[in-house]
Parts: C-alpha cells; structure tokens; sequence
C-alpha cells in the first residue's frame, strides 16, 4: 500500500486541490479499493486500477457535493491551494514573480470546466498518456484529446496577454 | 490547408500524434502564415508555463499520519457491506409496491360509492357485484337477485 500511496496522493491532489479536501478523498478511495480487491485482476498492473477506483471515488462524491454544497467538499470553492504547488526553475532572486505567475497559472486551471480540467491536470501536471486519461476516465482517447485541445485553448484564450506582457 | 483546420489541429500537431502527410501540411501552413505562427507559439508557451507547476514534495509527517488513519479505518470498516446495487434494487422494490399500493388504494376509494366512510361486508359485496357486473359485460337482466333493487331497477318510461 505504501508503494503505490505517493502516486495515488499526488492524484487526489490534483483532482481536489486543497488539502483537507484530497485528505478525505484519498481515504475514501484506500477503502474502496479494499472492498473491491477481489475483482482486481492479478494478470494487470496495480496503479492504473487503483487510479480508476480514485477517479470514480472522486466522481460519486463531486455528484453528492452538487447536490449537498460543502457536504463532503469544503466550501471553499474550486480553487487549487497555491501552497500545494511550485514552479520548476524557481531561484531565490525570482521568487515573488514565481509566485505571481503561479497563482495566475492555478486561478485560470481552475476556472476550466470540470472535464477539461481533469484531462489538462492528468495530462500537462500528472503526465499521464492518453491512453491512460481515456482508461481511467472510461472515455475515447478521442474524447480525452478533444478535452485536452479545448481546455489549452481557453487557458491560452485567459494567459496570452499576461505572458506576452512578460517577455 | 486553411487557418481554421491548423489551429484544431494544434494539439496533435504539439502532441506529434498526426499522421505524416497531415503533419507535413500543418508545416508547410506555419511557414507561410503569420497569424498561424504566433498563434502556435504563443500555445506552445502556454502549455510550457502550465507544464512548471509541479506539486510540492508530500511532508513524511503528513503521510504516516493519513497511513495511520486509512488503516485505522479499514480495521473498523470490519466485513463488507452487501453490494450497494442489491441494496437499490431493494429500495426500488419496496418503494415501486408502496406506490403501486397506493394508487390501488386510491382507485378503489374513488370508485366506491360513499367515499371516506367506512364499510359493512354487505357494502363491499354489493360493491364488488356491481364491478363484476360492469367488467364482465353482463346485461342488468341477467344480474343474479342477490344485487340490490336499484341495479335490477327498469328505468322509468
């Protein structure tokens, strides 16, 4: 369990962004897949079964929190917690405009609608393949890059002047 | 290939998953359009800031502390549960015979002839001749004697 909790914690991170919030899902998900265990197939890797059971888990509960503002999601909104990220290439000198850029950068990933979010983390954050998107997802890889191109796209729509000002 | 079809491209053309004669003509497009250029240069730079955000290392503390605690819930979560979907059918079931019920209810209150009182066997046999009569197409001649008077009653000329 230990192995694969690192991978699967920096997961849940990604699709409920605060800590408390991925704390709970995480947790969740350990017990799902405990119930479920004898419908893993041996023969398959472990992680990307677990990655689905994740996803699925975060799914069901984002349906309740519809439902139920603040049941089980608090109410912070949808928002990532700028002190769960950092920026590569960040040294000391450019710290404050590291900072700026990143809580740009997170602000405009969480406006993107909730599919295309998904896949632009999974994808741009996670570097998962398509392939792997689309199995967790349970969706075409046609789908996954369709998402994918229109979630760049509305970043890019939100970003370009900011970045273009920065050069 | 015209400026509309390169930008929805985009993304498998930075992807590098487009098949060779189309990658060749989204090339050959950004080398002689301006517009198109800047607009894949400035995706590219957008996809390169987004891909810096990196998660910060999870704290050891933190991570034995919610080991701890997921194991401490799988010892208490004790042996499974009966599968959610049996315990929806369950439900369904239940809730589908109290509505059947209840429109039965109903139907039945409506076609009585004093609705909201309580009645006597006499009552409810009387009743339930006269829908016999009703459904089965019998004619009121050939009702048995049994009915009450005002069934059997010729109308008045």
């Amino acid at each position: 369990m230990r192995l694969y909790f690192d991978a699967a914690y920096r997961l849940a991170l990604h699709l409920a962004p605060n800590s408390r919030d991925a704390d709970g899902l995480i947790q969740a998900a350990f017990q799902d897949v405990f119930r479920d265990l004898s419908r893993f197939d041996l023969s398959g890797p472990f992680l990307p079964w677990f990655r689905k059971i994740l996803v699925r888990r975060y799914r069901k509960l984002r349906q309740k929190q519809r439902i139920w503002p603040g049941l089980l999601f608090s109410n912070a909104g949808w928002k990532f917690d700028p002190d769960l990220f950092h920026m590569a290439g960040d040294s000391p000198e450019l710290a404050p405009r590291r900072q700026e850029e990143k809580g740009i950068l997170l602000k405009a990933l969480a406006r993107l609608p909730e599919n295309q979010r998904d896949v632009v983390v999974l994808f741009d954050l996670e570097r998962l393949s398509l392939k792997e998107i689309a199995d967790i997802l349970d969706v075409p890889v046609g789908t996954v890059t369709g998402r994918l191109h229109r979630g760049r796209l509305n970043l890019l729509k939100w970003l370009r002047h900011y970045f273009k000002g920065r050069k | 290939m015209i400026c509309e079809e390169v930008q929805n491209l985009v993304t498998e053309y930075f992807e590098d998953s487009l098949s060779l004669p189309e990658k060749s003509a989204v090339e050959a497009h950004l080398k002689t359009c301006p517009v198109c250029r800047s607009f894949f240069d400035e995706y590219t730079e957008t996809v390169r800031q987004v891909r810096r955000l990196k998660l910060a290392e999870i704290p050891a503390l933190k991570r034995e502390f919610l080991f701890q605690n997921i194991r401490k819930n799988l010892r208490q979560a004790g042996p499974s549960r009966p599968q959610p979907a049996r315990k929806r059918l369950a439900w369904v079931v239940v809730l589908g015979a109290l509505v059947l019920f209840s429109l039965w209810n109903y139907r039945w209150r409506r076609r009585s002839p004093v609705p909201g009182k309580s009645f006597s066997g006499a009552a409810v046999t009387e009743f339930l001749l006269e829908e016999h009569v009703l459904t089965s197409g019998l004619s009121p001649v050939r009702v048995p004697s049994v009915l009450t008077p005002a069934l059997t009653e010729q109308p008045r000329k």
